[in-house]
């Protein structure tokens, strides 16, 4: 790798400023909401089964006409939810507590306080908005149905049998008529009053006021008052809520924050990941080099050792043979000399 | 080990992992399928035992008596009788025994039994361990408490000719026996608790030995008809659909204790001088005739409430004051209690439910505290004899205005759109309401003056001949949330229809019951149910 | 150094090519279905399940099967690994196939496919998990092509551009682990806002630990089993280096997949301890739960050490395929078996037939394209013109 150190710093601070994501977190439960923001009361006691709630929303959201017609009681005996042609539906339930006299509920999208399905959709195709109610825009929206994988009620609803332009189809709270002033389709429509609109302080002052003077009519519980971080519609009740098709194990703790802890660790992961890896890296490397370096070291000591060595042992042959070489001339001249002196002896005599 | 030896010992591994797994789903189904019965004694629960290893048994008792009467035996093949010739309340035994004996007692007992009969070729009750202590049990108890009421003392008074003597006794300390002392009888319950204290026995068990004892053997001076004396099967008494079977007396004769017919109601005589408050007039004979028994107020003693509750609580009261002993609104043994419970009655609901609970009742507290001050109660008692020195009466309730003046029928037009407007029945509500209160002395005690029946409509404004219209209050186009007030449509239908809905009626049964359809608004609806 | 087989020597009637060629016929009917049709014509997705097999089978299980690619680089690159080199090329051409095939998959199952790149050029939503899923994959996608595309460009011969590249191999690789961490704990991550949907012994907040974990466990396994897989089929296009160090590459991985496991059981075991779960270990799901955890991570870690202790390369083979079928279970756990288990057995989702028929679609799509590569471009082996001595 041929990169210089300070090519390699100046890269990384330029992606580490590339990588910060926008701030995901936040101080979630210290939001008020928005002073003027409205919702509904549905008392429970009150629903008679009518259905002309049902029938206010098909019309004022211009919803095809269903199958049996609002007045057929027969609907009621199946359990339904919302889809993608009814924003809102009312069932009918056999409580234990009260044999022979069924209970009616209406549902429909809850307008949550923080909703699930804003903080999931990841082209802020939702928006909840300064009047209470939370609104889709299908102008943006991809089609990913992370919001209905969100939402803990259920409530986003998806045309299936759209190919091409698909949407979610959920409540709106009406909110073009309440801009208009008016109030929202189904509960002008309710005879019994059984749905109340304003303020959401002012509904909760109600509730518990009902609550209040009629300790024996109703459940001591505003059901959306806190749960995951309270709802813009809230439902008082006679019976207990699981026994009406509530989730009673939703938890208090509002959707956003559920994930925002996963998403405050990511630009610590994008900063601290290339510092890590690129760490890691340079020890490698060094430690490679450093290895390398010892080897050839070694290697080239071992050459010379063996080369001084064979040297040493060249001389000392070489010497060795020198002095052998002399000793055999000496033994050799000594050889002659003695021969000559044996050979001058015999003449003599 | 070879991988060709690991892997399908792996899979197989898990292959039982799944089995295992698959197996939890299925258990739930089986503990659905349990009978009611009203004879179970939970055997574990009454016993002393330190803590019980195993389920505790439900015992069957009214299929062993059967299995008894089949053996032409008697209750002591069980219950061992004492001295006196009465039946042990306990199992084969007269006294307590330690905690591993009992245990021993029990299993000896029942198995040894049930053992005995399948060897003699009978159906017989399980020896397992598992079939008596059942983690999921066959059976589930349906029992009801069970007491005397008038009309069942009534008959047992007939039954024994006047006898009291026959059931009831007081206990004398100084001889220590039991004697009959005329004018004393009271409820059981007044001595026999809950619980065994000392020599006096629990309720429970004293009532199953004289009860069961006198049907099974009645005393030689009672006449008994064919078959038993009464009934003597757990069944019988606790199982909810033989205790409306029990054949009732209407209006039975009225019990004799010496008891007044009216009384003022006030604090104990150590109380009285630190109390102001004006006494009740009081009319013992209507509560009798509207109370199941005496217990339903005298619930510890029929000695008078103001003995134990004291204005100051006390120990004997469990420090109930005697102001909360008259007027919790909760409790059935109080005034105002069991007067609330009243008014929640189907011909009294329509128009209480409406009103606000767990406040002060609309009558205001003079309604009840009308008679003389304590201090001149000496000298003013004996002017007042009865309710009817204070209050008109059931047969003088008339109206205070004429009836002509009462509209026949009420025609409600002003929100009317989609429906004709409404055609209301004025006069024939008024005058039902007018039949259910004289049906009820109390009902007519506090609705002295007829224009208070309209108050249950026209609330929140004056009394008078001419009450306003709903519309001038209730607007139409929104609710009021300060107030708390519905807008018109509301106000109309969560009135009309709670009233109905709390008296239980039947009809109307639908919107067009009250109000028409206008004819160019059907089709529109009709059209809408598009196929 | 062989040479590449022309492809002409490949008969275009092999069983092969029939067979893929039906799944792909059948794939563009579904995809003509689909589009004129909507998702309902094809799939039993509806409104209580918005998620399907697409998702939970070619998102999650192809994100976290394709993670070969980036734990391979960060063993050859940055921890200086050599010996693991021969296994860098196919792990990072795998890894770039399967993110691939995650993006067209995604085009069959969002509802308006050409809006896909509207939250990062018109409306981005960054609360949401998806939308860093979704960044971190578009980019990792681009990190991939840039990885795998010096064997293209060697196979065109270009040589300036495939050595400006090459000097980027290191910047990559970061960049790569570093976005790799991200959306794969990020996939986790999406379910931590239905805690009332998913059950409890699956769902916890350290599901983006779990799962970014799992997927390195995921990727090492996967190299060994597409290893596994091109030695029988393309052997011929091997060269000695990579025949020789093959054994090294699945003994090695195979041992740090063991310490993985190990460390991934061990978290899971921290998860059920931290919310007091482990009264549900008794139920139904609870028993599933501890088949997924000891037949499918503990079992696979227990081998992979025999394996590696024994020097047994046949067993960690095999090793390695359970571990891979263990991450296919658990992200279908998370996402469709224990997703949604609270509601009753009739208001379950089942995959339709054409679900499962697009996915085999998809995947084929990918095993055809991985052998087009491998037999024209120096993926097995070294080209001989940039052989540069690594």
């Amino acid at each position: 790798m041929s990169i210089s150190r300070r090519r390699f710093l100046k890269s990384m601070t330029a992606f580490g400023v590339a990588m910060t994501v926008p701030k995901a977190g936040g101080a979630y439960g210290s939001f008020a909401s928005h002073p003027d923001s409205c919702g509904v009361l549905h008392d429970i006691t009150l629903c008679i089964g009518c259905r002309l709630c049902e029938k206010a929303c098909n019309e004022v959201n211009d919803l095809p006409a269903p199958e049996r017609p609002f007045d057929d009681e027969s609907v009621l005996e199946k359990r339904r939810r919302s889809d993608d042609k009814s924003f809102t539906v009312v069932n009918r339930y056999q409580v234990d507590s009260r044999p022979g006299s069924p209970i009616f509920r209406k549902l429909q999208c809850n307008h949550c306080r923080e909703p699930a399905c804003a903080s999931s959709c990841f082209v802020a195709a939702y928006a909840k908005t300064p009047e209470g109610a939370v609104v889709y825009d299908p102008s943006v929206c991809v089609g990913c149905r992370y919001c209905m994988i969100a939402c803990p009620f259920d409530v986003p609803a998806y045309e299936y049998d759209e190919a091409l332009e698909p949407k979610i189809m959920k409540c709106t709270l009406c909110h073009p008529r309440l801009l208009e002033g008016k109030l929202p389709g189904c509960v002008e429509a309710c005879p019994q009053e059984s749905l109340l609109f304003g303020r959401r302080e002012d509904l909760i002052a109600v509730a518990r006021e009902r609550i209040h003077r009629h300790p024996d009519r109703y459940v001591d519980h505003i059901y959306g008052e806190h749960e995951v971080g309270g709802t813009n519609w809230l439902y008082i009740s006679g019976v207990p809520f699981e026994e009406v098709g509530f989730r009673t194990d939703l938890g208090t703790t509002p959707a956003p924050k559920l994930t925002s802890g996963a998403l405050s660790v990511v630009p610590v992961i994008a900063g601290v990941w290339p510092a890590l890896l690129g760490g890691i890296y340079l020890m490698t490397r060094t430690k490679e080099k450093t290895s390398a370096r010892e080897k050839a070291t070694a290697v080239r000591e071992a050459i010379d050792a063996t080369q001084a060595a064979a040297d040493e042992a060249r001389k000392k042959a070489a010497e060795k043979a020198k002095a052998d070489q002399e000793k055999a001339v000496q033994a050799a001249v000594k050889k002659a000399l003695d021969q000559a002196a044996k050979e001058s002896a015999k003449e003599g005599s | 080990m070879q991988a060709s030896q690991w892997i399908p010992t792996a899979l197989l591994g898990a292959l039982f992992l799944c089995c295992l797994s698959s197996s939890g789903c299925t258990q739930e189904a089986a503990a659905d399928q349990t009978t009611p019965r009203a004879d179970l004694i939970a055997i574990g629960e009454r016993l002393p035992l330190e803590e019980l290893e195993r389920p505790s048994v439900l015992f069957p008792h009214d299929l062993h008596t059967e299995v008894m009467t089949e053996r032409e035996g008697d209750c002591t093949l069980c219950h061992p009788a004492n001295p006196d010739g009465e039946p042990s309340p306990s199992f084969q035994r007269l006294e307590e025994i330690a905690e591993d004996d009992l245990i021993d007692l029990y299993h000896d007992e029942c198995i040894g039994c049930h053992q005995e009969t399948a060897d003699a070729g009978q159906l017989a009750g399980p020896v397992a361990c598992g079939d008596c202590h059942q983690r999921e049990p066959l059976y589930a108890s349906s029992r009801l408490p069970f007491g005397m009421d008038k009309s069942l003392h009534y008959r047992h008074v007939k039954a024994t000719e006047e006898r009291c003597e026959a059931c009831h006794h007081v206990y004398k300390a100084e001889t220590d026996e039991l004697v009959y002392a005329k004018g004393e009888e009271s409820s059981c319950r007044d001595c026999h608790r809950e619980k065994t204290e000392e020599n006096r026995q629990a309720f429970q068990v004293v009532a199953h030995q004289a009860c069961i004892g006198c049907h099974r053997e009645p005393p030689p001076e009672i006449a008994v008809e064919e078959g038993a004396a009464g009934p003597q099967f757990c069944a019988d008494c606790h199982d909810l659909d033989h205790q409306l079977a029990i054949e009732r007396v209407e209006d039975p004769p009225r019990l004799d204790r010496g008891q007044e017919d009216f009384l003022l109601l006030s604090a104990s005589e150590a109380d009285l001088e630190s109390s102001e408050l004006r006494t009740v007039p009081f009319s013992h004979v209507d509560h009798e005739a509207a109370a199941e028994s005496c217990r339903v107020c005298h619930h510890e003693t029929l000695d008078r409430c103001s003995e134990c509750h004291t204005l100051k609580g006390g120990e004997e009261s469990e420090g109930v004051t005697l102001y909360q002993a008259a007027h919790s609104m909760t409790s059935d043994h109080s005034c105002v209690g069991c007067h609330e419970s009243e008014k929640r009655a189907a011909t009294c609901a329509g128009c209480h439910d409406q009103m606000e609970q767990g406040r002060v009742p609309e009558a205001g507290c003079d309604a009840c505290h009308a008679g003389p001050l304590p201090e001149r109660l000496q000298i003013e008692r004996s002017r007042f004899r009865s309710l009817d020195d204070f209050r008109p009466g059931p047969a003088e309730v008339a109206l205070s205005f004429v009836p002509d003046e009462i509209p026949e029928t009420v025609e409600i037009g002003a929100l009317s759109d989609r429906y004709e407007p409404a055609v209301m029945p004025h006069r024939k509500i008024l005058e039902k309401l007018r039949e259910h209160i004289g049906e009820s002395t109390m009902a007519s005690y506090f609705h002295d003056h007829e224009d208070v029946l309209c108050q249950g409509c026209h609330h929140q404004s004056p009394r008078g001949e001419k009450p306003p219209l709903c519309e001038s209050c209730h607007r139409a186009e929104s609710a009021d949330l300060e107030l708390a007030k519905p807008a018109l449509q509301g106000a109309y239908h969560q009135q009309c229809l709670g009233c109905h809905e709390s008296m239980g009626l039947q009809e109307p049964s639908d919107c067009t019951g009250c109000h028409e359809e206008k004819r160019e608004v059907s089709e529109t609806l009709a059209s809408s149910a598009v196929r | 150094m062989s040479e590449p087989a022309s492809a002409f020597e490949r008969p275009l009637l092999s069983p092969f090519n029939v067979v893929a060629g039906i799944i792909v016929l059948v794939g563009l009917w579904i995809t003509y279905l689909r589009f004129t049709g909507g998702l309902g014509a094809v799939t039993n997705l509806d409104q209580n399940n918005a998620w399907g097999f697409w998702i939970g089978f070619d998102l999650l299980c192809g994100v976290a099967l394709a993670a070969g690619g980036y734990t391979t680089a960060a063993a050859v690159e940055i921890f200086g690994m050599k010996k693991f080199h021969a296994a860098l090329r196919p792990a990072l051409l795998t890894g770039f196939l399967g993110y691939s095939l995650v993006v067209i998959a995604l085009t069959y199952d969002v509802g308006r496919p050409w809006r896909l790149p509207y939250p990062f050029v018109l409306s981005p939503g960054p609360t949401s998990v998806l939308f860093e899923v979704g960044a971190c994959v578009l980019l990792y996608l681009i990190v991939l092509f840039l990885e795998f595309s010096p064997m293209a460009l060697e196979w065109l011969g270009e040589r300036r551009l495939r050595r400006i590249l090459v000097r980027l191999t290191l910047l990559l690789t970061i960049f790569g682990i570093t976005l790799s961490t991200l959306h794969q704990s990020s996939l986790g991550a999406l379910f931590l806002i239905a805690p009332s949907k998913l059950h409890p012994l699956w769902y916890s907040s350290y599901l983006p630990v779990f799962f970014f974990v799992s997927s390195v466990a995921a990727g090492l396994s996967m190299v060994i089993f597409e290893g596994t897989l091109a030695r029988r089929s393309f052997s011929d296009k091997m060269d000695d280096e990579h025949k020789g160090t093959a054994d090294a590459v699945v003994l090695g991985f195979g041992k740090a997949a063991a310490f993985v496991l190990a460390a991934y059981f061990a978290i899971k075991v921290f998860g059920v301890a931290l919310d007091d779960n482990w009264g549900l270990l008794g139920t139904g799901y609870g028993l599933w739960f501890l088949v997924e955890m000891i037949g499918f991570v503990l079992l696979p870690c227990f081998l992979y050490l025999v394996g590696t202790r024994d020097r047994n390369v046949k067993l960690i083979r095999w090793t390695a395929f359970l571990t891979v079928l263990g991450i296919v279970l658990n992200r279908l756990n998370i996402c469709l078996i224990c997703f949604n288990w609270q509601l009753p057995a009739q208001d379950r989702y089942v995959p339709h037939w054409m679900e499962i028929g697009l996915s085999v679609f998809v995947v084929t799509l990918g095993v055809v394209a991985y052998r087009f590569i491998v037999t024209r471009m120096p993926v097995f082996y070294e080209h001989p013109d940039f052989s540069e001595g690594h």
